[in-house]
């Protein structure tokens, strides 16, 4: 164990790693801090970025910039009163009226020690708890695979979007785009109107940056016109030596926060579906509660900025955990990191650590260096970062466009997988003005083909014989669950209707 | 992110009824035309046949777009706005958008299609501050890309 661990650390402490990793979290905290991009848009765009690293690189850059873009988002959020992304809309509660006390920098420098701490904690459960659940997961068979693939879908369409029905469509269309191309057990052709660039299936590449990236930048656009190009917030600007020193020892008296905070992030990212936005707004009302100040909250309350910001970045590493040991991604996120783990020839999956080892604990390594780098570059750019979160949107999301064509060209250099992208950012903006989660698109569309194998193989080996699946306990449990879960978010839909 | 017109419960109601028959619609034309005609219905050494799959999908989305139908069947008959008009007419001319850039990439490389894509998105914008900047960026930034790309990863953009 300790011979891994030491040569993780000397894999991770190449050069080029380290500056995969610091260059990740700088552009992960510039796209977070203006409004109206995020981390999963700064991901989505670099991921074809990522095709020249070596695959430790690519992946320790993409969780750099994962770390940094969650964090980023809170800068506008406290400054601006406008979050970036929703998950840091809780951090604008208390964030905001510090800023307007005049206390800004002392709100960002909570903010981005909470957030080191809660990633520091969630990676290292991460390091304790994957191997243990890749060892539970190498026992699950097809059927065992189906049922905790139905489980996962089941929580993402309950919990995304306002209502399962929507949630349950996207996934399912997903999962039909997804069996576009050459069938996985046949090698027939399946709906590629004799289009060789279909044989492959559509890419998942300009499926992303697409419908995730493109159309909400196009959506951002809109509403900017729509309010004729104004910006409505005033910057909140941090004044000199009004309330800027935050002491170790006053930030670790929150320690009961911050510790509370990092588990419910770190629960949340474990769970299939669960986003960041949740594992904030769970952590915020569980701090408020706990708290002997809870009635402060919402006027400046420090604790709040701890409770938000430590819950949604412990959810980046605690992701990982289904990722790794089960192949299905915990969030959006993750998502992508399977995508670019795919372009580099790994396939996530409980057997990613034996056959990757060296990358896996490479990429633990990486996630402690990226959390020590976040936390410097973090706090010596406060200064610098609030600079991005004041350029008018107006002046920066037209470029990103450019970004976004480029950026899908690049793998491939194929007109077709551009065409491909401007599609779904088309169908992307259709989707969200109609309410539709983009999310379950995508991730039905990226497990759809181990979702298709598995049932494929189960039908197979019980050949008609459906009783005998009963014998699984485990198929069984997931099932239960299932059910369980659509039944309490189809109630949960009707009751708000109501 | 939804426009502000899309966002009141029965507006909304509207909007779902709506999706809802165009999804219908759509799983409809998969099960009765794009799967017979295009993928292999026949299984063969007692395989499951390739086409299996895909129905089971189409059918889900089927059965879920008539629920959802059926869910805000009163919303459509109380409600008379719904947005749909409005978000059709966005995408129309989203559509017209990207058709020009990669009828310009294909037939005058990426700088024009760029140029094209940004003045487009600023206008759109109607960000009308900076304008020495932003006629900068639409011009300069596609040459300044063109050169990086081949700089980095010698790969010319067409």
């Amino acid at each position: 164990m300790l011979d891994q661990i030491v040569s993780a650390f000397e894999a991770a402490f190449t050069f080029w790693n380290l500056v995969a990793i610091f260059a990740g979290i700088v552009l992960g905290i510039v796209i977070g801090a203006i409004p109206g991009l995020g981390s999963v848009t700064a991901m989505a765009v670099l991921i074809p970025v990522t095709y020249y690293m070596s695959p430790l690189a690519a992946i320790a850059f993409l969780v750099g910039v994962n770390k940094g873009g969650t964090s980023g988002g809170a800068i506008p959020a406290i400054l601006l009163n406008s979050p970036g992304t929703p998950e840091a809309a809780a951090s604008a509660l208390d964030g905001h009226p510090m800023a307007k006390r005049g206390e800004a920098k002392r709100a960002l420098k909570f903010a981005i020690f909470s957030s080191v701490t809660g990633d520091m904690i969630s990676d290292l459960m991460l390091i304790v708890l994957v191997v243990p659940f890749a060892a539970v997961a190498l026992q699950f068979g097809p059927l065992e695979y189906t049922c905790v693939l139905l489980f996962a879908f089941a929580l993402l369409a309950g919990i995304t979007g306002d209502s399962p029905l929507k949630g349950v469509i996207a996934i399912f269309a997903g999962i039909f785009l997804s069996t576009i191309g050459l069938d996985p057990v046949h090698s027939s052709q399946r709906m590629t109107f004799g289009q060789v660039n279909l044989y492959d299936g559509l890419s998942l590449t300009s499926l992303a940056i697409g419908a995730l990236a493109l159309s909400a930048v196009i959506v951002e656009m809109l509403g900017l016109g729509r309010e004729g190009g104004r910006e409505s917030f005033t910057l909140q600007q941090p004044r000199a030596g009004v309330g800027t020193a935050l002491p170790l020892r006053e930030f670790l008296s929150y320690w009961r926060t911050i510790l509370r905070s990092s588990m419910i992030g770190s629960f949340v990212g474990m769970l299939p579906g669960l986003g960041v936005t949740l594992a904030a707004f769970l952590s915020y009302g569980a701090a408020r509660r706990a708290s002997p100040n809870g009635d402060k909250f919402g006027t400046g309350e420090p604790e709040g900025i701890i409770a938000t910001e430590a819950a949604n970045s412990a959810v980046v590493g605690a992701n990982l955990v289904p990722t790794i040991a089960l192949g299905i991604p915990g969030n959006i996120a993750a998502a992508l990191l399977i995508g670019a783990l795919v372009m580099h020839g790994i396939v996530p999956g409980p057997f990613m650590l034996t056959m990757h080892g060296d990358l896996v604990y490479g990429l633990f390594a990486s996630m402690i260096i990226a959390n020590v780098i976040h936390l410097i570059v973090g706090r010596l750019g406060v200064n610098l970062w609030v600079q991005f979160a004041v350029v008018p949107r107006g002046i920066i999301l037209p470029p990103v466009v450019l970004f976004c064509i480029v950026g899908v060209y690049l793998p491939s250099q194929s007109l077709w997988d551009v065409g491909v992208m401007l599609v779904f950012a088309g169908l992307g903006v259709a989707m969200i003005r109609t309410g539709f989660s983009l999310v379950c698109l995508v991730i039905g569309f990226l497990l759809g083909d181990l979702f298709e194998t598995s049932l494929r193989q189960t039908l197979l080996l019980y050949n008609g014989k459906y009783a005998e699946a009963i014998l699984s306990p485990v198929a069984l449990l997931f099932l239960a669950l299932t059910i369980g879960v659509m039944v309490r978010a189809f109630l949960a839909a009707r009751r708000s209707a109501a | 992110m939804s426009g502000p017109i899309e966002n009141s419960r029965g507006v909304r109601g509207r909007l779902d009824f709506l999706s809802g028959a165009v999804l219908t619609a759509a799983s409809l034309v998969a099960i009765l035309w794009l799967i017979p005609q295009y993928v292999p219905g026949e299984a063969t050494r007692g395989e499951i046949a390739p086409s299996t799959f895909p129905y089971i999908t189409a059918l889900v989305v089927m059965i879920c777009s008539i629920a959802l139908m059926i869910t805000n069947w009163r919303n459509f008959r109380t409600v008379e706005q719904s947005g749909g008009w409005r978000i059709l007419a966005e995408l129309a001319g989203l559509t017209i958008v990207a058709g020009g850039t990669l009828l310009l990439i294909g037939r005058f490389g990426f700088v024009s299609a760029g140029i094209f894509a940004v003045v487009c998105a600023i206008y759109i914008t109607h960000y009308r501050q900076h304008l020495w900047l932003l006629a900068l960026i639409s011009i300069g930034l596609p040459f300044l890309l063109k050169y990086g790309v081949w700089q980095i990863f010698t790969i010319q953009l067409p």
